[in-house]
């Protein structure tokens, strides 16, 4: 076999990645034990930012959180459960929600689409065990607190006057080229 | 002595970029089609006030030249209409972009643009969940276009026979032409292209329908969009969460296919397509590919487990190496959030994935960095130079290489690959001088120099619409040089400078 080497190098990664060496600085156990489950977030009970979430993803880690978003692009099913990415202005996060819950959403954002407004509550995963090392949030209460709905185009005049002018030198510009090149023959 | 350009010179250039400029913009049209099959009226505007920009500067270039002049094409004037071109497609394509409103300056809407064009996937674009899809469509398609070669979309539509197409095909770093003649080359690249993209975007299609939830219509675009991204070792998604959104392991190995199929020469693929498909084995670029990669994962390995980030292998194995590959094949495509990099990964992994940004992967692909056969050459040299030191010195060492077929090693492959190398350090390093210059920790400010330069586009949080403008200046240039390897970027800058100083 002649990709054996390549394979046992494989391998070895895995269980390198998989069982944290002692020389590291912080052991494993030491990580667990500082981040303690809480009934609360760090910021008191009001929904926490997904920035804040990322940025502190190692104090949240195995926390219950509460994470407000818009509802993004489609509810992907999984199942009996959903993913389900909201967007709350920062930067958006992927909630594990069971799909019997994600009935009431109707609007999902996109162009011309504001989703629906979501309110979540449940467990933040910095690297979720579950789904190899997401960082995600699986959800234990999951409500819609604000419809979303279709959003009208808006077309500004500018637009239409720089189209006009561009329309404007197109031909004039064709018609200095098809003069010079007669010209030219002559 | 330097001679100063005539009047004769700059009518050429102006001739060539005009050409080049006018099927740029005649791209524009694809996008007015998605706008029209999304039932988008405002990006319909939006891109024909584009297309009519490029039209009007392409024949206002034209009209410059003489009909009836006859000039021979120098190297001087490829490499300079090249460079410019670049700069002439990132302007103007960066037109519809700034209209949409998602940008928050013409600058930014410039940097995504030339992002795109030179395959990096670094973004500025300010909520893209909500972008039309006819402007996420035009991102994705730069990538396409400045994938293949700005200069092989205007050979193939219209410097068809005249002369100079060549000295434009060399000048935007493709160094090796496939077929004996520059257009048939054109031709092949498109030909290998198209084929790859309907094979390739129907397999992330059928992803992103069975596997991530998508309905048929999205799944469709975001197949055809990550397609065009991944082949081209672009990076850029349609969704903000890069490809955290998919939240599917086989839409990710989906993916990877694509990447590593772009990162491959397209020598490679011509050798494939004719059915040598032993040289995928004995190739120097796909042996230094496999070697750095398993030295870039043990790296990568070694940081995460150093820093606990991941506590299972399939964790390791779904960020950590996607990553790896990610960064190697210069795509950029991220499974894990930016901040997370800096926040989690630890500084060891992170330097796995500066060495494999750094490096690259093939020569005449769509990545950008060091390369893999210019890393190979080098190798190769230091094998030969201790081999000539443990033989007695009667012995003549040689050193032969497989690229394509066999070659000797001798010392203008060495010093020509030494010199790029060379160049690429130096402009990784002076990227990271600027981000500390402006205030960032040495480390990201490296990681996102190396990853504009490389042509990559792995960002650890630094790129954002809010970072100094000065900066983002910076990058456009570090991408422009990086993507057309120096050369006629230095080019244009000694032909603006003999202006002053030639005789």
């Amino acid at each position: 076999m002649k990709n054996r080497p390549l394979f046992v190098i494989g391998l070895f990664c895995c269980a390198l990645a998989a069982a944290p060496p002692a020389w590291s600085a912080v052991t494993a156990g030491e990580l667990v034990a500082a981040a303690p489950l809480a009934a609360q977030p760090p910021g008191a009970g009001g929904p926490v930012s997904a920035e804040e979430l990322i940025a502190g993803a190692r104090e949240y880690d195995g926390r219950l959180v509460v994470f407000e978003g818009e509802v993004i692009r489609a509810v992907l099913p999984r199942g009996d459960h959903a993913w389900v990415n909201l967007h709350d202005g920062t930067a958006a996060v992927g909630v594990w929600v069971p799909l019997a819950a994600t009935a009431e959403v109707r609007y999902a954002g996109q162009y011309k689409v504001r989703g629906d407004w979501v309110r979540v509550r449940g467990v933040f995963h910095r690297a979720c065990p579950e789904h190899q090392g997401a960082l995600d949030i699986h959800a234990e209460e999951f409500t819609v607190v604000a419809a979303g709905g279709p959003v009208a185009e808006h077309l500004g005049g500018g637009k239409v006057f720089a189209l006009a002018v561009l329309l404007g030198a197109l031909l004039c510009l064709l018609t200095f080229n098809l003069l010079n090149r007669k010209r030219a023959r002559r | 002595m330097i001679l100063r350009p005539q009047a004769r010179d700059l009518r050429l250039i102006a001739s060539f970029l005009g050409k080049i400029v006018l099927a740029f913009g005649m791209t524009m049209v694809l996008p007015i089609g998605v706008a029209v099959l999304f039932g988008e009226r405002v990006p319909v505007i939006d891109f024909t006030v584009g297309l009519l920009a490029a039209v009007c500067c392409g024949l206002l270039l034209m009209s410059l030249a003489r009909p009836a002049e006859k000039a021979e094409v120098a190297w001087v004037h490829g490499m300079v209409v090249v460079a410019a071109a670049w700069l002439a497609c990132m302007f103007l394509g960066a037109v519809p972009m700034y209209l949409s409103g998602h940008w928050g300056s013409y600058l930014d809407a410039c940097f995504e643009a030339m992002s795109g064009l030179a395959t990096t996937g670094l973004v500025l674009v300010q909520d893209l969940d909500h972008l039309p899809h006819a402007v996420n469509f035009w991102r994705h398609l730069l990538m396409f276009l400045g994938g293949q070669g700005v200069i092989v979309v205007a050979i193939s539509l219209l410097v068809r026979h005249g002369p100079g197409a060549f000295q434009l095909y060399v000048g935007e770093a493709r160094d090796e032409k496939i077929l004996p003649n520059v257009i048939e080359t054109a031709k092949f690249i498109w030909l290998v292209s198209f084929v790859y993209f309907v094979l390739g975007a129907t397999l992330l299609s059928a992803c992103g329908r069975f596997a991530v939830g998508l309905p048929w219509r999205d799944a469709a675009f975001h197949g055809v969009c990550l397609f065009m991204a991944g082949f081209d070792t672009g990076g850029f998604t349609p969704q903000s969460q890069n490809i955290v959104f998919y939240q599917s392991w086989v839409f990710e190995l989906a993916t990877v296919v694509v990447m590593v199929w772009g990162a491959i020469n397209f020598n490679l693929h011509y050798a494939i397509w004719t059915g040598r498909r032993a040289e995928l084995r004995r190739d120097i670029e796909v042996r230094t590919f496999l070697a750095t990669m398993t030295l870039v994962v043990v790296l990568v390995a070694l940081g995460l487990a150093q820093s606990h980030a991941y506590s299972g292998a399939w964790g390791f194995v779904r960020r950590g190496v996607y990553q790896a590959v990610s960064a190697h094949t210069g795509t950029g495509f991220q499974s894990v959030y930016a901040p997370e990099l800096l926040a989690t990964w630890g500084p060891l992994a992170l330097v796995g994935l500066l060495l494999a940004m750094g490096l690259g992967a093939s020569a005449c692909s769509t990545t950008g960095g060091i390369k893999m056969l210019r890393v190979g050459i080098i190798a190769k040299a230091f094998r030969e130079d201790v081999k000539r030191f443990l033989t007695s010195e009667s012995v003549v060492v040689t050193t032969r290489l497989r690229h394509l077929r066999d070659v000797f090693l001798d010392d203008r492959m060495v010093r020509s690959a030494a010199l790029i190398m060379l160049a690429y350090i130096l402009l990784y390093l002076a990227g990271a001088a600027a981000g500390c210059l402006f205030g960032y920790d040495f480390l990201s400010a490296l990681f996102e120099s190396t990853s504009a330069a490389g042509n990559v586009g792995l960002s650890c949080g630094l790129t954002q619409p809010l970072m100094p403008a000065g900066l983002k200046v910076v990058y456009i240039v570090q991408m422009w040089f990086g993507r057309l390897e120096f050369v006629s970027v230095f080019v244009l800058i000694g032909f603006l400078v003999s202006f002053l100083r030639g005789k």
